[in-house]
């Protein structure tokens, strides 16, 4: 069995010594990151490109120069039309350049907040909505409770201080009641 | 979704390295194009719905992708052969039409 690769990338800098080649190889797989989610998307949605660009009003070519863009090539009106195609929306949002992993934590766990409670605020009045946002309430609880325990314990650092095991031999009582008895008669 | 592993055969080295020197453009947009195919079935897409130009079916469940895609190549058509199995492992070579 040979040596196993999680990607094309790590692969090819593994096997090959042409720095160039793998940095330009790098920065294509890097800056195409947008066209190979589009591709990945019409694929699941069970679609060749031909039948995409009739639903899209594009040509299967138009399809394929998408697919095989770079980020920055696309534009935000081919890529709201071949979202729309295979049923997706685009939603783009904002963040701070400086914004650390834990600021997006935190702004993801509001937005989650937001969608809740505007869930229980269109539910308001119909009994039956209510009684599936109830449910839904407490899936969201159960799952994400359960999620995060399970980052929370894979982020503990402090093991355990393990105590040494002590064997000692079985205690004789009768023993120790007659020594005691000794000590205190001495005494 | 982490799942596809890369295996390359034991001639992918050399085959590899002897493409790339003389073709290194194609090189660059066919390993492009089996990053696109990696992605996708990592994202657990069954690969008989993975469709594209790139992508040649070819007996036994081996896939065969090409250069297609990318820019500045020449007419000849390479490729790498690969199969997956259903362990989720995928063996990687590479060869020439």
């Amino acid at each position: 069995m040979g040596k196993k690769y999680n990607n094309v990338l790590e692969m090819t800098k593994d096997i090959s010594d042409d720095k160039d080649f793998n940095k330009a190889l790098e920065e294509e797989i890097k800056n195409k990151q947008i066209s190979k989610a589009l591709f990945a998307m019409r694929c699941k949605a069970g679609l060749t490109q031909k039948e995409l660009a009739e639903k899209a009003g594009f040509t299967q070519g138009k399809i394929s120069k998408i697919e095989n863009a770079f980020d920055n090539e696309l534009t935000l009106n081919d890529l709201t039309k071949y979202c729309s195609a295979i049923n997706m929306q685009i939603e783009i949002g904002f963040s701070d350049m400086d914004a650390t992993l834990a600021d997006r934590v935190k702004q993801h766990y509001f937005a989650l907040m937001e969608c809740l409670t505007e869930m229980r605020r269109l539910a308001k009045g119909d009994t039956s909505i209510e009684e599936g946002v109830e449910k839904f309430h407490e899936e969201a609880f159960a799952n994400i409770t359960t999620g995060m325990l399970d980052c929370l314990l894979k982020v503990k650092t402090k093991e355990e201080e393990k105590r040494p095991l002590h064997v000692s031999s079985p205690i004789d009582i009768k023993t120790l009641l007659e020594r005691r008895e000794k000590e205190l008669t001495f005494k | 979704m982490a799942g596809w592993k890369l295996e390359p055969s034991p001639f992918f080295d050399s085959r590899f390295k002897r493409f790339q020197k003389k073709h290194p453009n194609e090189a660059k947009a066919i390993l492009n194009n089996f990053d696109t195919y990696i992605s996708t079935l990592n994202e657990g897409v069954n690969p008989i719905n993975i469709k594209a130009g790139f992508i040649h079916h070819e007996p036994d469940g081996i896939k065969a992708i090409d250069q297609k895609g990318g820019k500045r190549q020449i007419n000849a058509k390479q490729v790498i052969y690969f199969s997956a199995h259903g362990n989720k492992n995928t063996a990687c070579y590479f060869n020439r039409q």
